[in-house]
C-alpha cells in the first residue's frame, strides 16, 4: 500500500524509519494481519461503540469526532438551513417579481457555479476581517468565528437550491389548482405563499437530499481556510499522515449522516405531502 | 458578442495558453523584480520571486483544463456504460446496479478526490480519474432516465419490430438521441470539476510546487492579498472565467 501508516508516524517524529521500527510499530497496531482481519477487529470494536485511537496523536478516536463534530454541525447545518430558506423566500419573491429578486437569484446560481469555495471566503476575510473590521475571523470569540464559514457555506447552498426553487414556484403557477386559488379572490402573494409555497419546499427537500452530503463532505476547503477546529479539516489533516482510524470513523460518519438525512427528509415530505403516506 | 460567443472565446484562450505555455518551468526567478508592477514586460507584473504572473497563470491552464477534460470523457464514457448496464441487466441485476448508483450519489466528490490526493499524489492523472469516476453515479441516473425515454419512442420500437438486435438498436437508435443531452449536461458538470480541482490544488496535498496552478496560486498568494491583491484576484478570475464558460455553453435553459 502507498503510504505505509507506520512509516509516517515515525518519520512525523522526527527519525529516519528503519525497518525493525517500521515492523514493530505495524505489529504494535496490527497493522500486519490480512486486511480482512483487521477490518473484523475493526468492525467489532465499532460496535462496541471503540473507534480506536488515532496512530497519530494517539487520542481515542471518538473523543477526537465528538470534540469537532459540533463545529462541523454548526457551519454546514446551520449554513444549509440559512441557505434553504435564502432560496426559498428568493423562489417566492422572484414569482411575485420583487425587484431584485431574480437578480439575486442569478447571481448565487453563478457564484456556486464557477466560484470556488476557497475564493469566497478569502474575499470574505478580506473584506469583513480586514477592512471593514466587523469580524475578527480568526482571534474572536466562538461566534465570531463561525459566523463567516457560516454565510459561505450559506451562500453556496442558496445557489445550488435557488434554481430548483424558481422553476418548482413556476411550476406551481402554471398549475390549474393556482389559477382556481386565484379565481376565488385570494391575492396573489398570500396565494404564493399559501399554495406555491410548500410545492416549492417540496422539491427544495428532494433537492436537500443530495445537497446534504456538503455538510460533513464537502465543508473541509472553508474550515481550512478559516482554520475552524472541524471534523472536515482534522480530516485533510489525518490523511496527509496516513491516519486511517480516523478516515474509518469519518466514513462511517458520512455514511449513517446520510442515512438520516434521507429519513427526515422522508418524514418531512410526507408531512408535508400528504398524499405520500398513501402511496 | 453575445455570452456564448463570449464563453467559447474565453475557452479558447484557456486552450491556446495551455498549449503554448503548458509544458514550461515556473517562470523565472528574479529577486531584483519582485512585485513589479505592471508594465509592458510584465504585462500583470510579478509575484513575491519576481516571476512573471501572466507566464503561470498561462501555464496553470494546462493542468485545469487537462483534468476538465479527462474527467469529463471518464465520467461520460463510465456513465453511458454503467447505464446501459442498468437497462440491459438480467432480472434484478439491474434494479441492483440502480441502487447502487444511488447509494454512490451520497459519497462527497471532495471526499474522494482528498483521499486519491493523500494516496498518489495531486497528480492531474490521477485526480481527474478520481472526480471522473465519482462523477459517473450521477451520469448513469440521468443517462438511465434519457435511454428510458428514448427507447420509448416510436422510431426505436419501429426498429425493434424490424428485428435489429438489441445491442444494434441501442447503438444506432438510442444512443444518438441521448447522447447530445447528456453531453450537454456533462458540460455544464464540468465547471465544478474545474473548482473540485482548485480545491484540491489549493489545499495542496501532495502537490508538486514547482508547477504554477491556480489553485495553488491562490494559496500561495492570499498572503499578499493586502498589498498586492492583484496576485491572488488573477489566478480566482481564471478559475472564475473558464468554469462561467463551462456553465454558459452547458447551460440547459438555453439551448437551441
Amino acid at each position: 500500500m502507498p503510504g505505509d501508516a507506520a512509516e509516517s508516524i515515525l518519520v512525523a517524529q522526527g527519525l529516519v524509519p528503519s525497518p525493525e521500527q517500521v515492523a514493530a510499530l505495524r505489529a504494535a497496531h496490527g497493522l500486519d494481519a490480512p486486511a480482512w482481519q483487521q477490518y473484523s477487529v475493526w468492525l467489532g470494536r465499532v460496535v462496541q461503540g471503540d473507534l480506536g485511537t488515532s496512530l497519530r496523536s494517539g487520542e481515542p478516536v471518538l473523543q477526537g469526532l465528538l470534540a469537532r463534530l459540533p463545529v462541523s454541525l454548526t457551519i454546514g447545518l446551520g449554513g444549509l438551513l440559512v441557505g434553504t430558506i435564502l432560496a426559498y423566500t428568493l423562489g417566492l419573491a422572484a414569482a411575485a417579481r420583487v425587484r431584485g429578486a431574480e437578480g439575486a437569484s442569478r447571481a448565487l446560481a453563478l457564484l456556486a457555479q464557477a466560484v470556488p469555495a476557497f475564493c469566497l471566503a478569502v474575499v470574505v476575510i478580506w473584506i469583513f476581517g480586514v477592512e471593514l473590521r466587523w469580524i475578527r475571523p480568526f482571534t474572536g470569540g466562538a461566534i465570531e468565528r463561525i459566523v463567516l464559514p457560516l454565510v459561505v457555506v450559506a451562500l453556496y447552498a442558496a445557489g445550488g437550491l435557488v434554481r430548483v426553487a424558481t422553476h418548482a414556484v413556476a411550476t406551481a403557477a402554471a398549475t390549474p389548482w393556482f389559477r382556481a386559488v386565484l379565481a376565488k379572490g385570494l391575492p396573489p402573494h398570500r396565494a404564493l405563499r399559501r399554495h406555491a409555497g410548500p410545492f416549492e419546499m417540496l422539491a427544495l427537500l428532494a433537492a436537500l437530499r443530495a445537497e446534504a452530503a456538503w455538510v460533513i463532505g464537502g465543508t473541509a476547503v472553508i474550515e481550512v481556510v478559516f482554520a475552524s477546529p472541524g471534523v472536515s479539516a482534522w480530516v485533510v489533516e489525518s490523511i496527509a499522515q496516513r491516519d486511517y482510524p480516523v478516515l474509518q470513523a469519518y466514513i462511517l460518519t458520512v455514511a449513517a449522516w446520510m442515512v438520516l438525512v434521507r429519513f427526515v427528509v422522508d418524514q418531512l415530505s410526507s408531512w408535508l405531502d400528504p398524499r405520500r403516506e398513501a402511496a | 458578442m453575445s455570452g456564448r460567443a463570449l464563453a467559447l472565446a474565453l475557452l479558447a484562450l484557456a486552450a491556446l495558453a495551455a498549449a503554448c505555455c503548458g509544458g514550461s518551468g515556473s517562470g523565472t526567478i528574479d529577486l531584483t523584480e519582485r512585485f513589479a508592477a505592471p508594465s509592458w514586460s510584465h504585462p500583470l507584473g510579478t509575484d513575491q520571486l519576481g516571476r512573471d504572473l501572466l507566464e503561470r497563470l498561462a501555464e496553470g491552464a494546462a493542468p485545469a483544463l487537462a483534468v476538465v477534460l479527462t474527467a469529463s470523457a471518464v465520467a461520460l464514457a463510465g456513465g453511458l456504460l454503467w447505464a446501459v448496464a442498468i437497462l440491459a441487466a438480467p432480472g434484478a441485476l439491474g434494479a441492483v446496479a440502480e441502487r447502487v448508483a444511488d447509494l454512490a450519489l451520497a459519497v462527497p466528490t471532495l471526499i474522494v478526490g482528498i483521499v486519491v490526493a493523500a494516496v498518489t499524489g495531486l497528480s492531474p492523472v490521477s485526480i481527474a480519474l478520481a472526480l471522473g469516476l465519482s462523477s459517473t453515479a450521477a451520469n448513469a441516473l440521468i443517462a438511465a432516465e434519457l435511454l428510458r425515454t428514448a427507447r420509448g419512442a416510436s422510431h426505436v420500437r419501429a426498429a425493434q419490430a424490424l428485428g435489429g438486435g438489441a445491442l444494434w438498436v441501442l447503438r444506432r437508435h438510442v444512443l444518438p438521441q441521448a447522447a447530445s443531452s447528456l453531453v450537454i449536461w456533462q458540460t455544464y458538470h464540468a465547471g465544478r470539476l474545474l473548482l473540485a480541482w482548485s480545491a484540491l490544488s489549493f489545499l495542496g496535498l501532495g502537490a508538486d510546487t514547482s508547477r504554477a496552478d491556480w489553485g495553488a496560486m491562490v494559496w500561495e498568494y492570499r498572503l499578499f492579498l493586502l498589498d498586492h491583491p492583484r496576485l491572488v484576484l488573477a489566478p480566482m478570475a481564471a478559475i472564475f472565467g473558464v468554469a462561467w464558460a463551462l456553465a454558459r455553453i452547458g447551460d440547459p435553459a438555453r439551448q437551441g
